[in-house]
């Protein structure tokens, strides 16, 4: 059983706050619900931390609490999904000539309009160097699958940059 | 910034912003409340230790 002393387990779980708020904002777009998670799942952390098998990454567990209440806390309220609190707005008045301003150019926007699944891939594998074995292991799918979710979520990007595909303000995140 | 429709510049831009966006960054500083929590963590911790002596 693994208690730990104290200033070690905070010191531990400090060291990923910043990888933990990284995951949360790309699954729920909204920076304060972000962080709340964050919270959450280092409070479950400290009080199951005799359930963390030390010879495991500790960062992949972390990760698996907080993508567990995540979808936890999807399934409880749908309206999760949908996080518009600091989504860019355009300018309310947009002449024609400057309609192109508003063409899919913003990463963040774009990215949230892929679904949740590719969202979580491309987050773990791109942003977070997991390997799609680490990473399959932690979503519960095997390792084809994730690769296959990143490589649709890559290839949609690419296409709605490359296109600059417009999206209306309004428009929902699907997940 | 111009969007070159190359696919080589297209998956870099990619691959940057992911990381950009959504690895973390180690040296924005912690909002307070991350610390707070760890710190009423081992403050309670301390003081089951110590009833339990």
């Amino acid at each position: 059983m693994n208690t730990g002393k104290p200033p070690d387990r905070a010191a531990a779980l400090t060291a990923h706050i910043p990888a933990l708020r990284g995951f949360a904002k790309g699954l729920t777009r909204d920076a304060s619900l972000a962080d709340d998670m964050v919270q959450d799942t280092l409070e479950k952390a400290w009080r199951n931390w005799d359930q963390f098998d030390p010879d495991t990454e500790l960062r992949a567990w972390l990760f698996t609490i907080l993508r567990n209440s995540f979808l936890s806390n999807l399934r409880k309220d749908r309206r999760i999904r949908v996080g518009t609190e600091d989504l860019p707005q355009p300018p309310l008045s947009v002449a024609p000539e400057h309609e192109a301003a508003l063409t899919m150019r913003d990463f963040q926007r774009a990215f949230h309009t892929l679904p949740l699944h590719q969202r979580e891939a491309l987050i773990l594998v791109g942003a977070q160097g997991f390997s799609y074995d680490a990473a399959a292991r932690l979503c519960g799918v095997a390792p084809g699958t994730i690769k296959s979710r990143a490589n649709r979520g890559r290839q949609r990007l690419a296409r709605m940059m490359a296109e600059g595909t417009q999206l209306p303000a309004d428009t929902p995140f699907p997940t | 910034m111009e969007i070159n429709k190359n696919n080589s510049d297209l998956n870099a831009l990619i691959e940057d912003n992911l990381k950009r966006f959504f690895q973390g960054n180690i040296d924005e500083p912690l909002p307070p409340r991350f610390l707070d929590l760890l710190d009423q963590l081992q403050q309670e911790f301390d003081a089951d230790e110590k009833a339990g002596e």
